[in-house]
């Protein structure tokens, strides 16, 4: 972990060229998305409770394992599940939908709960150890990054702050090293004077790729907005909706 | 960060916790992410124990790898237990569900209490009529528990008194370490005895009046974030539901809306699975609203109290 490789220009650039795309399965989503989320980086989804979070990461786990021509990479997911929300009975519905055998999705995705924040923290090395043996895992989901954290965050706070920097660290190696899609779900806090704020601050912030902003419109429809993008898209908001059958 | 101790993983005796220590495995997370290779350089072993070492650490911490097909098996194993009224076991969507933690909060006299006496005889019943067929034990820390409710209600749902009072394990909590040992203490039980229910009434009070003012707030909320986890575990690996209620507190910050809000806390909201918020309406009327839960919309249901348990209205 502590050496450095050097590596030519040129190879940067040919391993940037692998970067793939896996489609929300939402038109508008995928839009401002340039096609999808990456590989190679991490997307994070901010919001409220109920805005559709969870659902998000529900949903990308089955399209990264429909084939490339419809959006997917082939691939295994693994979520990490923080609050104890996995509903492996909604992965079903959204497979269905979308033309898989159900049973085989939920074998294609990878399950580990994580009950405390210390074990949050040591879950990237257990990713890496298993995406190393296990190759054809594309996306790694983590819901949510914060939950545990604002349990802890009362006891230490310099010291929890600098524990999700390494995750978050550790998460973006995961990414770059082994060319995975990262996605991460996370909470919002009030910020006297600045309104809404992701938690972590920059912490957190420094290793995004894409930031989304997801807000309640109304009922079933959501608000997505590309907050920032490193990879130099526009700031853009659209409108999506959850249904039974997952997101559209 | 956590309170285990190395010794607590199997084939970590004293002298080998010291070697790792030395080696700067101080916590049982580190082992569990360690290499089997340096462990077994640390400790003299084969890399085979070594591996085992690291994997029952990770045991121990709960992280674990499955498949969301195991997931899904699982939550195919889930079952409700039935509360006696049709409207209250609608909003729950069949019950109250096994391999969850489900909490009744409520001002005093609302029916917490009676809530627990009646599913405790509730999971006694035959599927077919709600129940379980399965025994309950009962952690009371406020000395409420009645025997004599049990009588009144398993009279009127069919059950012989007696046996319903010989299916009903009780154990009285003197303090919050006593609480949470009673825990511990009840997983043989479960085991070996068909349990099915485990009440914890009331949940907070002693880490309450033990751990009070601000000064104390974190190593309360620490000690009660154990407490709620020894709760979810134990319903996660028996299928059983864990049902716990809960006070409210007066928020002195709240100037507009309901100031009353539950007792715990973050930790008891983040732990518990579905959060009930009980009220009183007219005459017996109660008014449940479930306020937390990862399934279900925020609806609610109204029940009445009598001297036959929770029935419809």
């Amino acid at each position: 972990m502590t050496t450095i490789t050097v590596e030519t220009l040129g190879d940067l650039i040919n391993r940037l060229l692998k970067v793939e795309r896996i489609s929300t399965g939402c038109k508008s989503l995928d839009e401002i998305l340039a096609g999808g989320i990456i590989t190679y980086g991490i997307t994070e989804f901010v919001g409220e409770f109920g805005v559709g979070k969870t659902q998000l990461c529900h949903q990308l786990c089955v399209m990264v394992q429909l084939p490339p021509e419809e959006g997917g990479l082939s691939g295994k997911a693994i979520y990490i599940d923080t609050e104890g929300t996995f509903r492996p009975e909604r992965i079903i519905q959204i497979a269905e939908y979308r033309g898989l055998d159900p049973r085989e999705a939920l074998r294609n995705i990878v399950y580990a709960r994580a009950y405390n924040f210390s074990v949050q923290v040591n879950i990237p090395n257990m990713v890496y150890d298993f995406i190393t043996a296990n190759r054809d895992v594309r996306l790694v989901v983590v819901d949510d990054i914060a939950a545990l954290y604002r349990l802890d965050i009362a006891k230490e706070p310099l010291l929890i702050l600098h524990e999700l920097a390494g995750f978050m660290k550790n998460m973006s190696r995961i990414a770059k090293e082994l060319n995975i899609a990262v996605v991460i779900a996370n909470q919002v806090t009030e910020v006297p004077g600045e309104g809404t704020k992701p938690l972590g601050a920059h912490y957190v912030e420094a290793f995004v790729t894409d930031r989304i902003f997801l807000r309640r419109v109304r009922d079933n429809v959501r608000s997505a907005t590309l907050e920032f993008s490193r990879r130099g898209l526009e700031r853009k908001k659209v409108l999506f909706e959850i249904a039974e059958h997952g997101i559209s | 960060m956590s309170e285990l101790n190395l010794t607590d993983i199997k084939g970590i005796g004293p002298a080998s916790a010291e070697k790792l220590k030395e080696a700067g495995f101080a916590t049982v997370e580190a082992i569990a992410v360690a290499p089997a290779r340096t462990l077994s350089e640390v400790l003299g072993v084969s890399e085979e124990r070594a591996a085992r070492i690291a994997e029952y650490a990770r045991k121990l911490l709960g992280i674990k790898f499955t498949t969301a097909e195991e997931v899904y098996e699982k939550r195919m194993k889930i079952n409700f237990i039935s509360t006696g009224s049709r409207a209250l076991d609608d909003m729950f969507g069949g019950g109250i569900e096994t391999q969850a933690v489900t909490e009744f909060v409520g001002e005093f006299g609302v029916g917490k209490t009676q809530l627990c006496h009646q599913l405790c005889v509730m999971v006694q019943l035959p599927p077919e009529e709600g129940g379980l067929s399965g025994k309950a034990i009962y952690i009371d820390t406020e000395g409420t528990f009645r025997p004599e409710r049990i009588i009144q209600i398993a009279e009127y749902r069919g059950l012989d008194p007696r046996e319903a009072l010989r299916n009903i394990v009780y154990a009285r909590a003197y303090n919050s370490d006593h609480q949470m040992l009673l825990v511990k203490e009840a997983e043989p039980i479960i085991q070996s005895e068909n349990v099915k229910l485990l009440v914890v009434d009331s949940l907070v009070s002693y880490f309450r009046s033990e751990y009070p003012g601000r000064e104390n707030l974190a190593v309360r909320q620490q000690k009660l974030n154990r407490h709620v986890h020894q709760l979810l575990r134990v319903a996660d690996i028996y299928n059983l539901a864990v049902v716990v209620t809960n006070q409210v507190i007066a928020d002195p910050s709240a100037f507009i809306g309901n100031p009353l809000r539950p007792a715990g806390g973050n930790i008891v909201a983040h732990g518990c699975t579905y959060r009930v918020w009980i009220r009183k309406g007219k005459d017996n009327r109660r008014i449940a609203r479930i306020f937390d839960s990862p399934k279900h919309p925020e609806v609610e249901a109204v029940f009445q109290i009598t001297e036959h348990g929770i029935v419809d209205l």
